[in-house]
């Protein structure tokens, strides 16, 4: 097996087992569209970056934080609605991006590249890169997860209970950033949201509790990181956009899985079919 | 000693309204300075404030504090500079022996600070004695010498502390440099403070929301906030639980209180698989503790079921189980009833009775259903923007503002507190179970 493979492999394996656990709280937070707008501005990034002589990650992560702070704080105003900001913000920075990007004279960017990932480039470097702020971002999870579960599900019944809910918010939008960074390399802009969403998305039906669904869908991600690059190997298709095809034709065959095999994975007694309503609200 | 004019800062007599006091100082000293042509910034004006809002002598730090509490950015220079114009300007003393201020009583005329200054509690009366001074001054001039600045500091007991009674809460509080619990005056003896709260008062869009409300729940007390749709309970409530920010007032929150809370509206999101269990466990207890409330609150068979799926008045039971998990001293409940119907109503605050018995721990509420509140409550504050009124059920019910707020509703009250009974309950398949015991024999 050639060495740009193995690479390839290691590299989508390490950003999906980040991106199944913080996936799920994207999807349970619903700001799937939050990621996206994050990974939009990363043109603006990549710009910056160049214009600035930093190191091109290190302009996309700025630029993320700097979108995410700032949608954060548009969401204060009451007469335009989130996902009118998200678009406004998404294609906003993407555009100012793409221009900016031409008057950079003497530096050719490959546009295809960011836009749709480039695995099989993947270097040492990358690799580093990718595991160093994978563990980060995990163990900040890992660390954090009850206070981040306890804000998921109720934001003023945590900050009652202590938890610091304006602390963990950037922290956790700092964290998208970080993996969007690294994802990039992986599928490209257009396609880091999937990484984030179809995990989580298939784990959903599967799991009873938030534990269980987190550690399936950073499974579910391995899986089609896998199998995106060998399918991509075999039928030689672009790497990126097959993992992504991958993730989503598990997707459907989890559809697949009747509910009755669900209930008796979780453990529960399979009860005769009733036509009584399962579970009425009861008067004690 | 011949006898002195004794000014107490401030008087503390029965029913007197320290707020306007402090009014009264600010007003004389916004005219003071008006005529001296000195700056009274607005700076100046809030430490002042400070000062005479403390019935204790106030340290610079204590007022830096303070502000950066309010969210204003004040450096110490700044405090420093604004506390050296107001001493200047004689609307203040300092207090030598504890490098700390206090409100002059009498600004228009220059005077030296002469203060008693009470050992156990901290308070500080001044004594504006002329005779004092004029001794003073002639002494230095017998012995040839140019007096510049003097002050006179007496330290003993005041008269409140030798009473002996009172001394241990006062010394309490001597401690806490800013204080408003003592505005009333000695209290008669009730259970201590967790929350107390003076003068809140929050404006959106132009419309005062909270004018000047003032609420206190003592230990083991229920307290329900009463009033009309969007008279701003649910407002008062998050803004005593510190989730959102006042315009004015003060929040005085006991070091042991531990807070409950079961809020208004609660969804989890489909995409978040959750069971009763495991949200009840997130509270972070020992299974021992979790199985006493968890039986108390009745949401054991509800264990594994996922939380999206439970009805309106368990999602209450889990809620509750999930703040006594917490150990809470006070139970900050919501509209508990909501989307509850009017027999889960009824067994609902028969749970919070049973929950405040068991646990001793002091419940705040906001509902609207006042049959039920007057049955189960020791206090009832109706709010409507302001306090109309408040106290025992049965006082608040006859209150001339009650009865303007409710009008027509207010009337069933009259002939009966709600008193509806079954004589079965329904098991969890839904079956007709009669009730043991003697309890709800009462209709069919």
């Amino acid at each position: 097996m050639d060495d740009f493979l193995i690479r390839a492999v290691l590299a989508g394996v390490g950003v999906a087992i980040v991106t199944g656990p913080l996936g799920a709280f994207v999807v349970w937070r619903r700001m799937a569209y939050f990621g996206d707008t994050m990974a939009h501005s990363a043109f603006l990034g990549i710009a910056l970056g160049f214009l600035l002589h930093l190191n091109v990650s290190i302009g996309i992560f700025a630029v993320a934080v700097a979108i995410a702070l700032s949608l954060g704080f548009a969401q204060r105003q009451k007469t335009l609605a989130t996902d009118t900001l998200l678009g406004l913000f998404a294609h906003g920075a993407l555009a100012f991006g793409l221009v900016g990007l031409t008057f950079l004279e003497g530096v050719r960017v490959d546009l295809m590249g960011y836009l749709f990932g480039d695995i099989l480039a993947v270097g040492q470097a990358d690799l580093l890169w990718i595991y160093g702020s994978g563990a980060a971002v995990l163990s900040a999870v890992a660390i954090l997860w009850r206070q981040l579960l306890s804000m998921t599900i109720h934001e003023e019944l945590a900050q009652v209970e202590g938890v610091p809910v304006a602390l963990l918010r950037i922290l956790f939008m700092v964290m998208i950033a970080l993996v969007i960074v690294v994802a990039l390399k992986i599928v490209g802009i257009l396609l880091i949201t999937s990484l984030l969403i179809i995990p989580a998305a298939t784990a959903r039906r599967f799991a009873r509790n938030p534990e269980p669904m987190a550690a399936l869908a950073a499974f579910l991600g391995v899986l089609a990181v896998i199998g995106g690059i060998s399918g991509s190997f075999v039928w030689d298709t672009p790497s990126g956009p097959s993992i992504v095809v991958t993730a989503f034709l598990v997707f459907v065959l989890s559809l697949l899985v009747p509910n009755v095999a669900l209930r008796y994975l979780a453990g529960q007694e399979e009860k005769p079919v009733s036509h009584a309503p399962p579970r009425l609200p009861q008067n004690r | 000693m011949s006898p002195v004019s004794q000014i107490v800062v401030p008087p503390p007599c029965e029913g007197h309204d320290h707020r306007r006091c402090i009014d009264e100082a600010l007003k004389m000293a916004a005219k003071l300075c008006h005529h001296r042509k000195a700056r009274f910034t607005p700076l100046r004006r809030r430490v002042l404030e400070l000062v005479w809002e403390s019935h204790v002598p106030l340290g610079a730090y204590a007022i830096l504090d303070a502000l950066q509490e309010r969210g204003k950015l004040a450096r110490p220079p700044t405090v420093y500079r604004a506390l050296d114009f107001l001493q200047k300007q004689g609307l203040i003393h300092r207090i030598e022996s504890q490098n700390a201020y206090i409100g002059c009583v009498d600004p228009s005329r220059p005077h030296r600070g002469q203060h008693l200054i009470c050992r156990n509690c901290g308070k500080v009366t001044e004594l504006d004695d002329r005779a004092v001074e004029v001794t003073l001054q002639s002494g230095a001039k017998d012995k040839d010498f140019v007096l510049d600045y003097a002050t006179v500091e007496g330290e003993g007991l005041c008269s409140d502390c030798r009473e002996g009674e009172a001394s241990l809460p006062l010394a309490a509080l001597a401690k806490a440099p800013i204080s408003v619990v003592t505005d009333r005056g000695p209290e008669p003896k009730v259970a201590p403070a967790l929350v107390s709260a003076s003068g809140l008062s929050l404006a959106r869009d132009g419309l005062l929301v909270l004018d000047r409300v003032s609420l206190t729940v003592h230990e083991g007390e229920i307290v329900t906030i009463i009033g009309p749709n969007g008279s701003g309970k649910t407002t008062l409530v998050r803004a005593l639980l510190g989730l959102i920010k006042l315009d004015e007032g003060e929040i005085l929150k006991s070091k042991e209180l531990r807070v409950g809370y079961v809020p208004q509206a609660f969804e989890v999101d489909p995409n978040l698989p959750l069971t009763v269990g495991r949200f009840l466990r997130l509270g972070g207890k020992k299974k021992a503790d979790a199985h006493a409330v968890i039986e108390l609150t009745g949401a054991g068979q509800l264990l594994d079921t996922p939380i999206q799926q439970i009805s309106g008045g368990e999602i209450r039971r889990v809620l509750l189980a999930r703040a006594l998990l917490r150990k809470p001293n006070l139970l900050v409940l919501d509209e508990p009833a909501q989307g509850v119907d009017i027999v889960g109503q009824a067994a609902l605050y028969k749970l919070i009775n049973a929950v405040r018995r068991e646990s001793g721990c002091a419940v705040l509420m906001i509902s609207h259903d006042l049959r039920l509140v007057m049955a189960a409550t020791d206090e009832v504050v109706c709010l409507n923007h302001h306090v109309c009124c408040a106290g025992h059920p049965e006082a608040v019910s006859r209150h001339p503002e009650y009865l303007a707020l409710f009008g027509g509703e207010a009337d069933e009250t009259s002939f009966a507190v709600y008193t509806h009974r079954h004589d079965h309950r329904h098991d969890e398949a839904g079956n007709v179970v009669a009730f043991e015991g003697p309890e709800g024999l009462s209709h069919g």
